[in-house]
């Protein structure tokens, strides 16, 4: 679970968890009628994804990477009503189970990819952008699942590169850029049918040339890194009054006092929400001194950075992230396309996971999301020239648990365990080989993809009529 | 570790020098013992020999006598390929990964400019741009280096450059004349298709009238031109069909018009991008228009690239259409060294492995109007060559050794330096990593 527990807070406590209020399962908000009296303490946009049939699976003979940094070679897993039900060695398969023969193939979780905008922005069609509101530094009012168009044929193609769950943050022209909505890659016709079920929400913020440059060339702040700064601190700071206020409010209906409810603030609620760690924090921020005065900001302002996203500077101050318990968000090998992106380096991965601190890969981009396995190649055999000896199985856990734990849903996807959400790729061959592709994905069990079937194959109204169907394989 | 890597390694240049240019310091080499894909009639060469003097190669072939005083380098039965070639790129034309926002110098565009046809990058090439070291540590050793459009449908003259970082680097000058077409095309003619292939009729018939009527031209007695003097002049070769044009364009009808195109004026034209070029991948191939194109596109976001497809290189291959490889117009702006990988992915949806290397080596060689000089290991060549540690296409694969026109290339780039500086993080009060 994500929201802490509240069964050993006392009640007062328990009401004062603005974050739950915003966030709580219907278990939670059914222990206190105090929060009847809040306007938000429901998720209004609530997801109403359901897992499409699947039938049980066998996977045997396979090599399988399951995501926790074990290699089981001539593995079988079973799955079954959606969950892993077995993994391992000397499996016997049960009568009545779909068997997928793995013999010469590899099994991995399903990919996470923590950082897209698929469904928020498109390079050429402006009407379909509507990931960055820049009209304004702070938008934390935003929340990005109300701009997710899910007919967006970027789905479809990260499915069959392997990707089964997404964040999908707003963009990086403010310094704090709204909510992310956690995703299940499925094709729906609505956000809400494949908004993840019991995912937490992360918040964007934005370090850097990216602010500065949108608003301080309109002559308004920030125009500086100073000024970047400033703002953040200035809005945790009004949050926490905020955060204040209903807490007062709260404690005197306890006490029976007839008092009206604080104005509410859309976006003073999710920064609240942050200040008490139940919405986590992405923030974009390329440098290394950059990273070292956020993550003191964070300390200052109280509440938790968990993961630096485009840190191509992270291998610089690896061990400050270690000491934080940040999670550092990576490419392999993309850089110099700004100047805070000057000093990338192929092993940053590497040396982060080498200094002990959680490393992530991401692909903030349609086309990488498609091979986000061979990203990790990439990065696993850059730092392997230097002698850093990662493996495969330590590797794929940059694209399946680590994002797992940084997005708060390692207790459902993220590694093949038993009782863990069946999402997961076979892969034609060593997903470490360029020439390896996702050929079968499952997601909660459902065989969803196959790349040797077209009728398989989800396609995107969009594209409908127009692209035959498998066609941009 | 390999007695192979051993012997590569030991012979790793020594860096001393405190900048990362190479001086010249010819010798006679022989790389031994490879499994040398010489891109030519030879074809693959187990256990074949390359001698190099000077910047050339001087033979190729099985049991080779290497003479005295010759360095060996033993590649151990590793694959060997020709230098490796990105057919568009910006590169040495700003410091690092342009375009994107770009830092630094920008020569590759100039929109406030009022020239375009005219336009050439030859002074703009920077031999020691940083990327340069960071981009030929990967095995790509030449490529072309372009101007973007801008605020003209003729973005001027590109060159064909060597990734050795010296002054030499232009290896072709004025190698194509570049272009825009269809979606981009249409937006800098004033919107539509036609008002582009408008302005190319018109800019065509121009420069063909004033280069038939220069001395009328230079007395005011000429019908008034649609381009500047400077612009009608560049224009001349292309027109004629002497210079290649290559346009960018992706729609399917869009390869239509670029056929006629061909057809009505004789032009020598290159296609570049064609995300749907595939669909009329028979016609190309009847008309002899080779495709530059990036392999890792299959989602075309712009209507114009509806049909985009990860076997646009496979299909158009197969029609019999002559491609050369870039990393252009991938949705993440990417880096002119990943063009590998996009081969490797081409071949993992249908490409035949030989075709895909052929695509990074010969063909463009083929394309740019090299191939006395450049695109298979054969004698007379030049000596373009790097050493693999394994399948040169694969993402885990490196160059063991990179030689261009015959210089081995130090194992040592910018980025190398950083890692290096902070691969071992400093103790609290330790020695800041500033002296290291």
């Amino acid at each position: 679970m994500y929201t802490r527990t509240t069964q050993n807070i006392n009640i007062v406590s328990k009401l004062l968890s603005i974050a739950s209020l915003l966030l709580a399962p219907l278990s939670i908000q059914a222990q206190s009628d105090g929060q009847a009296l809040l306007p938000y303490k429901k998720d209004h946009y609530p997801s109403t994804y359901k897992a499409l049939a699947s039938e049980p699976v066998a996977i045997t003979n396979a090599t399988i990477l399951d995501g926790t940094g074990r290699r089981i070679n001539n593995g079988t897993l079973l799955m079954e009503g959606g969950k892993i039900t077995a993994i391992g060695t000397n499996i016997q398969v049960p009568e009545g189970m779909r068997i997928f023969d793995g013999t010469d193939k590899w099994v991995t979780p399903g990919i996470i990819d923590i950082h897209t905008h698929v469904g928020v922005s498109s390079r050429q069609h402006p009407s379909l952008s509507d990931g960055n509101e820049m009209t304004g530094p702070i938008q934390a009012r935003l929340w990005v699942e109300h701009s997710v168009w899910p007919q967006h044929p970027g789905f479809a193609r990260a499915l069959a590169g392997g990707v089964t769950t997404m964040q999908i943050l707003p963009g990086s022209g403010n310094l704090i850029g709204g909510r992310s909505i956690i995703i299940k890659n499925v094709p729906a016709r609505t956000m809400q049918e494949m908004k993840f079920p019991g995912a937490p929400y992360g918040l964007k913020m934005a370090c850097g040339e990216n602010p500065k440059r949108a608003y301080g060339g309109m002559g308004s702040a920030p125009a500086t890194r100073m000024a970047n700064v400033a703002g953040y601190r200035q809005a945790f700071i009004e949050a926490a009054e905020y955060k204040r206020g209903w807490e007062n409010y709260l404690v005197k209906i306890e006490d029976g006092e007839d008092v009206q409810p604080p104005t509410r603030d859309l976006g003073m609620d999710t920064l609240a929400a942050v200040l008490d760690d139940d919405i986590f924090v992405n923030n974009h921020c390329y440098r290394a001194d950059e990273l070292a005065v956020m993550m003191d900001l964070a300390k200052e302002m109280g509440f938790k950075i968990t993961a630096f996203h485009h840190t191509i500077e992270a291998y610089k101050v690896a061990d400050l992230l270690a000491e934080n318990d940040v999670c550092a968000v990576m490419w392999s090998d993309w850089w110099g396309y700004k100047l805070e992106a000057l000093d990338g380096v192929l092993e940053n991965i590497a040396l982060v996971e080498k200094a002990g601190a959680c490393a992530i890969a991401h692909s903030d981009s349609e086309a990488v999301m498609q091979r986000m396995n061979q990203e990790i190649a990439k990065a696993m055999a850059a730092g392997n020239r230097i002698g850093l000896n990662i493996s495969r199985a330590n590797a794929i856990r940059w694209i399946t648990s680590n994002p797992a734990r940084a997005m708060r849903i390692n207790d459902k996807v993220g590694s093949l365990e038993v009782d863990k959400q069946a999402d997961v790729v076979i892969w034609t061959t060593d997903p470490f080989s360029v020439y390896a592709l996702a050929e079968h994905v499952f997601i909660d069990g459902a065989h969803i993809y196959d790349r040797n079937d077209p009728s398989k194959q989800p396609q995107s109204d969009y594209e409908l009529g127009i692209v035959k169907r498998g066609d941009h394989q | 570790m390999s007695a192979f890597k051993k012997n590569l390694l030991s012979v790793l240049i020594p860096v001393t020098a405190t900048t990362l240019l190479i001086e010249a310091n010819a010798q006679s080499i022989a790389i031994t013992n490879g499994r040398i894909h010489t891109m030519g009639a030879a074809g693959t060469l187990e256990n074949a020999t390359i001698l190099i003097e000077g910047d050339t190669i001087t033979a190729v072939g099985r049991n080779l006598l290497v003479p005295e005083g010759t360095e060996i380098i033993d590649a151990d039965g590793q694959p060997v390929t020709p230098g490796l070639m990105n057919s568009y790129t910006q590169l040495a034309l700003a410091d690092s990964s342009a375009p994107g926002n770009g830092i630094g110098d920008q020569d590759y565009r100039a929109s406030n400019s009022q020239y375009g046809a005219a336009f050439d990058i030859r002074y703009g090439l920077n031999p020691r741009a940083m990327i340069i070291p960071i981009v030929r540590l990967h095995g790509i050793t030449r490529a072309i280096s372009a101007p973007l459009a801008t605020h003209d449908l003729f973005a001027g003259y590109g060159a064909i450059i060597h990734l050795g970082g010296t002054p030499d680097m232009i290896v072709t000058s004025r190698v194509a004349l570049f272009a825009d077409f269809g979606a981009r095309g249409a937006q800098i003619a004033g919107g539509a298709r036609d008002a582009a292939a408008l302005k190319i009729t018109e800019a065509i018939q121009d420069a063909l009238h004033f280069d038939r009527n220069r001395s009328r031209y230079e007395r005011g007695q000429t019908r008034d031109y649609s381009l500047n003097r400077m612009d009608l002049e560049a224009l001349v070769p292309a027109a004629k069909g002497d210079a290649i044009i290559n346009i960018a364009a992706n729609r399917a009808s869009d390869m239509r018009y670029l056929i006629e195109l061909k057809e009505q004026h004789g032009l020598n034209i290159v296609v570049r991008d064609g995300q749907e070029a595939w669909l009329m991948a028979d016609e190309l191939a009847a008309a002899q228009i080779p495709v530059v194109l990036n392999p890792g596109i299959n989602v075309g976001m712009e209507f114009s690239g509806f049909n985009a497809t990860y076997s646009n290189a496979a299909r158009l291959h197969a029609a019999g259409v002559l491609i050369a490889f870039s990393n252009v117009s991938n949705p993440h702006p990417s880096n002119p060294e990943i063009v590998r990988q996009l081969a490797g992915l081409a071949v993992a949806h249908g490409l035949p492995w030989e075709e895909a290397l052929r695509a990074l080596t010969i063909n463009p060689a083929k394309i740019w109007g090299l191939e006395e000089s450049y695109g298979s290991l054969e004698s007379g060549k030049d000596a373009d060559i790097v050493v693999w540690d394994g399948d040169p296409l694969e993402l885990m694969s490196y160059p063991l050794a990179v030689f261009i026109k015959g210089q081995r290339m130090p194992n040592d780039s910018r980025q190398i330096r950083l890692r290096d500086r902070y691969q071992t993080l400093p103790d609290a009060g330790g020695e800041p990593p500033a002296f290291h």
